[in-house]
């Protein structure tokens, strides 16, 4: 169970990930009308919010040093700011400034960030094999990291998972396998593409332990992602850990969302993982409604000032356009 | 109506606990292989109706597939199908699982087989709580189960429906605790309630040794893992409809405790008593410092209510309350005077084999899809 600074800690993580996600979507809807232009705008191109999901963020990072590595999805906003990426970089680097983190050229899917050791890619599927990656050189080099691969319940049907954790299995490698299952792969409802029910199941296949979180709890997703994290250190290998979290949004901005109903919708708003964890910590006095408000308006400064450095930092050079491309 | 209602689940094996203690991971297909062997004693009983609980993992689907698979699939005099869960129920949610066992009674079937842990078997009473259950293991720490061959469980489950026998001669009964705390709807816990240092519920299961503070156990038996264990460590009711009251830490007797599967964990038990039906004990015992801040009741291994701001639970002894049916000696009773049922059964197996032989007819090699399964 978390102590009390714990707790506090992950909500501001997931009070700043929320209002982060939140700005995000209004620069990113500005210019786009009436036609939906998705050239448009100051944040031009796609964009894939993770509200609902701070919880998974939250609860696993918490564990994490910035030398652990993490890879992520084309929804990675949450774990990257969990993960410690500096917020002003990231905003610039959506913004595609040339103060971003890939000076502007990788936006919002292609997050690269050295100094936490974080990457992420809009093909799915593709940070399994890399976290496997990650951990085989922890391994070889003798050091107590892991590596921490998210990707959805959609990229569980792809070769390279399986693959993956076989792998990973084989070798014993300190990596944690962590399953977002938002039950959507864009519009696709996982009981139309899954053949199991449950992800945490598949890690039998592979000898590992596979461990199934059913509440967007960032409690519960601690208490387990820390078992996991403290085995890996140790040498015990790898496991799997599927939590059924909520996408609050649509899968891109600009998604009408006709594929859900207006209840699913309305419950989602009513179970909002967030709100719930900050009234009981009110409820339990880990936090007094001020401290909570103080949260809020922290973040608030801090969000602000991330979009503001975005807006106003320049684009990259056109005579620079054949730099950081190549490696 | 020869009707016995099915709840299996699939989540009975996917906590923590895979990561912090030995406990073992049963996959989907000994799950569902479970399911069929229990269905293979149902019909061979004489069952006429079979509602399950729908679950996402459409195990008893699965089983049937099985089933078919070796020409075993029930024929059309047998009704198997899922039952309606009422409300918004989640299929798969503890909810589900005590709206399905609810929907059982209304029904008016004659008992229930289980296949899930021991808070699949809490849910199941608390949705009917005078169920007759032939509870099957299945879970992590299985102290409420029976441990019987699936197929025999079937058959002396279709036996008891078809009332074979004399209704409650083999109907043991076990104790049950209920629990009240103000403001709360009041529950019930049929193997244990623990009280947990710390105000959240968080991944439910109970692993850590020195958060645990007290339990109350109404099962205690040295031969399973989980508290009901470690009060048979300590204290053997044998049988008696009574509980055992646990008070863990400080300098008391020093045990070895099979907290989980492969998890003997040095705890020491600052003392126990007996409760009996009549007595209430008091959680937690604010006493203790240890329990002075917030709490949780964990119910059937279950983190469930956290209590905090003082506030406490009553908890007391139901004797007689859970029925469980008496596999083995129902069998051994009807073993030597077959049911009608199952001397239908076998004349028709029989008839089958020799048309068979004779090429008269095909084996039932039809596929599920044909039957009108929806492919998903």
């Amino acid at each position: 169970m978390p102590d009390n600074d714990v707790l506090r800690e992950m909500h501001h993580q997931m009070v700043r990930i929320r209002l982060f996600e939140e700005s995000i979507q209004q620069a990113y809807l500005e210019g786009k009308t009436p036609a939906f232009d998705i050239a448009a705008g100051p944040v031009p191109g796609e964009m894939h919010l993770a509200a609902g999901q701070e919880p998974v963020a939250a609860g696993v990072c918490a564990h994490l040093r910035a030398s652990d590595a993490v890879t992520a999805t084309h929804r990675p906003h949450h774990i990257a700011l969990a993960h410690g990426m500096d917020m002003k970089r990231l905003a610039a680097e959506i913004f595609g400034k040339e103060t971003g983190l890939g000076h502007g050229r990788g936006g919002h899917m292609h997050l690269f960030d050295a100094a936490t050791n974080f990457g992420c890619s809009g093909i799915v599927g593709e940070g399994i094999p890399t976290a496997v990656g990650h951990a085989l050189a922890y391994k070889k080099q003798g050091r107590d990291n892991v590596a921490v691969s998210f990707f959805g319940e959609g990229a569980a049907n792809q070769g390279a998972f399986h693959e993956a954790l076989n792998l990973a299995a084989l070798w014993k490698l300190p990596v944690l396998f962590v399953c977002e299952d938002n039950a959507w792969a864009i519009s696709v409802p996982k009981e139309k593409a899954t053949a199991i029910a449950n992800n945490a199941d598949r890690a039998a296949a592979y000898g590992i332990p596979g461990v199934l979180v059913p509440d967007n709890d960032p409690v519960a997703v601690y208490e387990v992602a820390g078992e996991a994290v403290a085995r890996a250190r140790r040498g015990g290998g790898p496991s799997l850990i599927e939590v059924k979290t909520d996408r609050l949004l649509g899968h891109f901005e600009g998604d009408p969302q006709m594929y859900r109903s207006p209840e699913e919708l309305a419950r989602l708003k009513d179970r909002d993982a967030l709100r719930a964890f900050e009234r009981r910590l009110i409820e339990t006095a880990v936090l007094t409604a001020a401290d909570a408000q103080a949260t809020w308006d922290r973040a608030r400064a801090e969000v602000d000032e991330a979009i503001q450095f975005a807006r106003t930092s320049p684009y990259p050079e056109p005579a620079a356009a054949l730099l950081h491309v190549f490696a | 109506m020869v009707g016995v209602g099915l709840i299996v689940h699939g989540g009975a094996s996917r906590d923590v606990r895979r990561l912090t203690s030995l406990a073992r991971t049963i996959n989907l297909h000994e799950r569902a292989n479970t399911v069929a062997r229990v269905l293979a004693g149902l019909l061979a009983g004489g069952a006429t109706v079979i509602r399950y609980m729908p679950e996402p993992d459409h195990i008893v689907e699965r089983a049937l597939e099985q089933l078919a698979a070796v020409g075993r699939r029930p024929d059309a005099t047998v009704e198997v199908g899922p039952v309606r869960l009422a409300g918004r129920a989640e299929a798969g949610e503890a909810a589900g699982t005590t709206a399905a066992a609810a929907m059982m009674a209304a029904e008016r079937l004659d008992c229930i087989v289980t296949i899930g842990g021991d808070g699949t078997n809490r849910a199941v009473l608390t949705g009917w709580r005078d169920a007759v259950l032939v509870p099957l293991p299945g879970g992590t720490n299985n102290a409420f189960a029976i441990a019987v061959d699936p197929t025999a469980a079937g058959l002396a489950a279709a036996r008891y429906a078809a009332h074979a026998v004399a209704g409650e001669r083999f109907v043991r009964r076990r104790p049950l605790l209920e629990i009240t705390v103000p403001g709360v709807p009041p529950t019930i816990a049929a193997v244990d309630v623990a009280v947990v240092r710390g105000g959240w519920v968080g991944a439910h299961a109970i692993w850590d040794p020195d958060r645990l503070l007290e339990a109350i156990v109404a099962r205690s038996d040295p031969t399973v893992a989980g508290l009901a264990g470690v009060g048979g460590v300590v204290h053997s009711l044998d049988g008696l409809p009574a509980a055992l009251h646990l008070r863990f830490g400080g300098a008391g007797r020093a045990i070895m405790a099979p907290l989980g599967p492969g998890q003997l964990v040095p705890m020491a038990i600052r003392a126990w008593t007996v409760v009996h039906p009549g007595d209430v004990v008091i959680l937690p015992d604010r006493s203790d410092a240890r329990s002075r801040g917030p709490v949780t009741l964990a119910f059937d291994g279950e983190r469930e209510l956290v209590l905090d701001g003082g506030r406490t639970a009553t908890v007391a002894v139901v004797p007689d309350a859970v029925r469980i049916l008496d596999v083995a000696a129902l069998l051994r009773h009807t073993a030597a005077v077959p049911s009608r049922g199952a001397r239908a059964g076998a004349e028709r197996a029989r008839s089958i084999r020799s048309a068979r032989r004779s090429g008269r007819r095909r084996s039932s090699g039809r596929s599920l899809l044909r039957a009108g399964c929806d492919p998903r």
